[in-house]
């Protein structure tokens, strides 16, 4: 399986979202008014985000070197509990970041 | 005349520094992440100048970390920024005395922040170009200013491992996940899209595990939202 970690093309990447990205701020005020978007898409483009977010945030904290990995020597894991705890507490960006990189530095000088 | 655009463009500065200020924690997470995927500081100027949409940008890092194909990049940033649609359409009324290259100008550079403070204002008094401009250049210097300045700080730091700096991704988004997730649904959502990707990815696609999974998890969220309305009435 090709992971395919070959250093994608930043420039490309930037036209491409730029031109998929300019339309959607200059349109409505080009043509005065937009079509409203239907409710169900709306609705479907709300939950867009989270749904990302975690689809990438889950593989990246359960899957070590391509296995599922729930060992006591995942830190990642373990780490992401309190850190999850700090969010919801919080819900600061900057001090669930901060405390998320810091318990990773304690754990890791403790072990 | 003159001294009243002056002073409008005072106005707008002021209101805009809050927003300065909510960018700088974001900004910096994604100058260090896009230095950790390896982008140069002339990339990083260039994807916040010019794409400018903090949500989007984030998550293409996170996206390129994991080694996710550019279809799945575009299709995301899309699915992400379609919400400017709204955001412009509901600012247009407001600029209707405007010409067109200003209108769009302004537009250029809406963001979530900017929209809440120039849709206040306007909707108080006329729409100035002053304040407008002054709000949206102000914001987009300090997006841009605080992206580069994270890329220069990681820079100085040479050993991720040290100070935990390889977590500054998961913990990015999982601080984003919570700030994000204002409802149940939300909640099930992300456990939809968790667990699929998951699944596709160990199934041995990790390309396609993002994409599906959220396309997957965001439909049952509607499902799931129909099904409530359906049975509460």
């Amino acid at each position: 399986m090709d992971r395919g970690m070959e250093k994608q093309n930043i420039l490309l990447i930037i036209v491409l979202m730029t031109a998929v990205t300019a339309p959607m701020r200059l349109l409505p005020v080009w043509l005065l008014s937009a079509r409203p978007i239907p409710t169900k898409l709306q609705a479907w483009l709300r939950y867009v985000p989270i749904a990302v977010i975690a689809a990438m945030l889950l593989p990246s904290l359960f899957i070590r070197e391509d296995v599922l990995a729930l060992s006591s020597s995942n830190l990642y894991l373990w780490v992401a509990l309190p850190t999850i705890w700090v969010a919801a507490k919080t819900k600061n960006l900057a001090i669930t970041v901060i405390s998320g990189m810091g318990l990773l530095a304690l754990a890791r000088y403790l072990w | 005349m003159k001294n009243s655009a002056n002073s409008s463009i005072v106005e707008g500065t002021v209101a805009a520094l809050p927003v300065v200020l909510g960018y700088l924690p974001y900004g910096l997470s994604f100058g260090i992440l896009a230095r950790q995927v390896e982008m140069t500081l002339l990339e990083v100027l260039l994807m916040s100048s010019v794409v400018y949409a903090g949500a989007a940008q984030l998550i293409v890092v996170g996206l390129l970390q994991a080694g996710q194909p550019l279809i799945s990049i575009v299709a995301t940033t899309l699915f992400v920024n379609i919400r400017y649609l709204l955001l412009c359409s509901a600012i247009t009324p407001f600029l209707s005395q405007w010409q067109r290259w200003q209108r769009l100008l302004l537009a250029y550079f809406v963001s979530d922040e900017t929209f809440a403070v120039l849709t206040s204002k306007f909707s108080q008094a006329k729409a100035s170009r002053g304040y407008g401009f002054s709000v949206n250049t102000i914001a987009m210097l300090g997006w841009v200013g605080s992206c580069s300045l994270g890329h220069y700080a990681s820079t100085l730091i040479g050993n991720m491992e040290l100070f935990g700096l390889d977590f500054a991704l998961p913990a990015v988004f999982i601080a984003l996940l919570l700030i994000l997730m204002r409802t149940q649904i939300m909640l099930v959502v992300a456990l939809v899209a968790g667990v699929v990707a998951l699944a596709i990815y160990l199934a041995g696609l990790p390309r396609l595990s993002v994409i599906v999974a959220a396309i997957i998890a965001a439909t049952v969220g509607v499902w799931i939202e129909a099904w409530k309305s359906k049975t509460s009435c």
